[in-house]
C-alpha cells in the first residue's frame, strides 16, 4: 500500500473537521492551506489532544488550540458554558479528536488498510513542550474558527518503515 | 415519561445524548459501559423505549452488549440503536444481525437522532 496522497489526506482532514463542526457544534470554520512541518509542533500554550492509530500503518492524530478556543468548542459541543478548561472541556476535546481522526481514518483506510484508534488523551498548560518519537513530516491543517485557530495534525508511516530514533536505540541496545 | 438508556464510555457523548433525548421528551438513564448497562437494565426492570449504545467500548463492545441485552426477555423487543464512527460499519452490520435495530454515525445532530427515533416509533 502506497498510503494516502498529501491532497487526499488534506481533503479527508478538511471534510471530517468541517462535518463535525457543522453537525455537532454549529460553528463555522474555514480551512487554511495544507502545511507540512518537520517534527512534532513542539512548544505551545493551550490545549492539545491526540489519538494513536495502529494497523499496517502507524500514526498519531492531534488537535491543538488555545484554552479560549477549547472552552468555546466545549461550550458548543456540550451546550453549557465553561469559564476554565476543566475535565469536561478536556473530555470534549478528546472526543472531538476521536470523531475527527476516526472519520479521517475511515476516509483513508482504502490507502492504508484498517487501523485501530487508541483512547484519546488531552492536556492543557502554558509554555509546554511536546515531543513525538515519530520524526516524520506532520500534515497540519489550520482552521479559522471565529477569531481563534484550531490546528488538526496527523502523521502516518507504514509499519515496516523504521523510526530513526528507535533504530538508533535498537543499535545501541545491540552494542551493549 | 418514556425512558431511554444511553450506553457510552465517553462522558461527552453521554452528556450530549442525554440533552438531545431529554429535549425529545425522554427520561435518560446513562451507563458508562456494558456492565453498568446490564445493571441499569436490571434496576429499571427493562422498562425502556429505546437503548442507544456505543459500538466501541472497553471490556464489553457493542456486539456483546446487544447479545446480552437481547437474551433478557424483558428487553427482547426494545429498539437498540448503535452509535459508531464511519469506519466501523462492518462491525455495525454484525451488531444489526445480532439484534440491533438501527445505527447512528458520529458526527450526529439532534435532527438525525430524532429521525432515527421516529423511524423506530419511539417518538411521534
Amino acid at each position: 500500500m502506497d498510503g494516502p496522497k498529501r491532497e487526499e489526506l488534506y481533503e479527508a482532514v478538511c471534510r471530517a473537521t468541517e462535518q463535525v463542526f457543522a453537525t455537532m457544534l454549529n460553528l463555522e470554520i474555514e480551512a487554511g492551506p495544507l502545511v507540512f512541518e518537520h517534527g512534532f509542533p513542539g512548544h505551545f500554550d493551550g490545549v492539545m489532544s491526540f489519538v494513536g492509530m495502529a494497523g499496517a500503518w502507524l500514526g498519531t492524530g492531534s488537535l491543538f488550540c488555545s484554552a479560549a478556543c477549547a472552552r468555546r468548542i466545549a461550550s458548543s459541543f456540550l451546550m453549557m458554558e465553561f469559564s476554565t478548561v476543566d475535565a469536561e472541556v478536556l473530555d470534549a476535546m478528546g472526543e472531538l479528536t476521536n470523531i475527527i481522526i476516526g472519520n479521517v481514518k475511515g476516509a483513508i483506510e482504502q490507502s492504508v488498510g484498517p487501523m485501530a484508534l487508541s483512547t484519546p488523551t488531552s492536556i492543557v498548560g502554558r509554555d509546554l513542550t511536546a515531543h513525538s518519537l515519530g520524526r516524520y513530516k506532520w500534515t497540519v491543517v489550520s482552521f479559522q474558527c471565529g477569531d481563534e485557530r484550531l490546528d488538526v495534525m496527523m502523521h502516518l508511516v507504514p509499519r515496516s518503515q523504521p523510526d530513526p530514533e528507535m533504530e538508533l536505540r535498537r543499535k545501541a541496545l545491540a552494542r551493549s | 415519561m418514556s425512558k431511554a438508556m444511553v450506553v457510552d464510555d465517553s462522558r461527552t457523548i453521554r452528556i450530549i445524548l442525554t440533552k438531545m433525548l431529554s429535549e425529545l421528551g425522554l427520561e435518560v438513564c446513562p451507563a458508562g459501559d456494558g456492565k453498568e448497562a446490564l445493571e441499569v437494565a436490571e434496576r429499571e426492570k427493562g422498562a425502556f423505549s429505546v437503548i442507544m449504545a456505543d459500538w466501541n467500548m472497553p471490556e464489553m463492545n457493542g456486539l456483546e452488549l446487544v447479545k446480552r441485552l437481547r437474551s433478557d426477555p424483558r428487553l427482547a423487543s426494545v429498539p437498540i440503536v448503535m452509535i459508531t464512527t464511519e469506519t466501523e460499519t462492518r462491525q455495525v452490520m454484525a451488531a444489526l444481525e445480532a439484534g440491533a435495530n438501527e445505527y447512528v454515525m458520529k458526527p450526529f445532530s439532534r435532527d438525525i437522532i430524532a429521525d432515527k427515533l421516529r423511524l423506530l416509533g419511539v417518538i411521534a
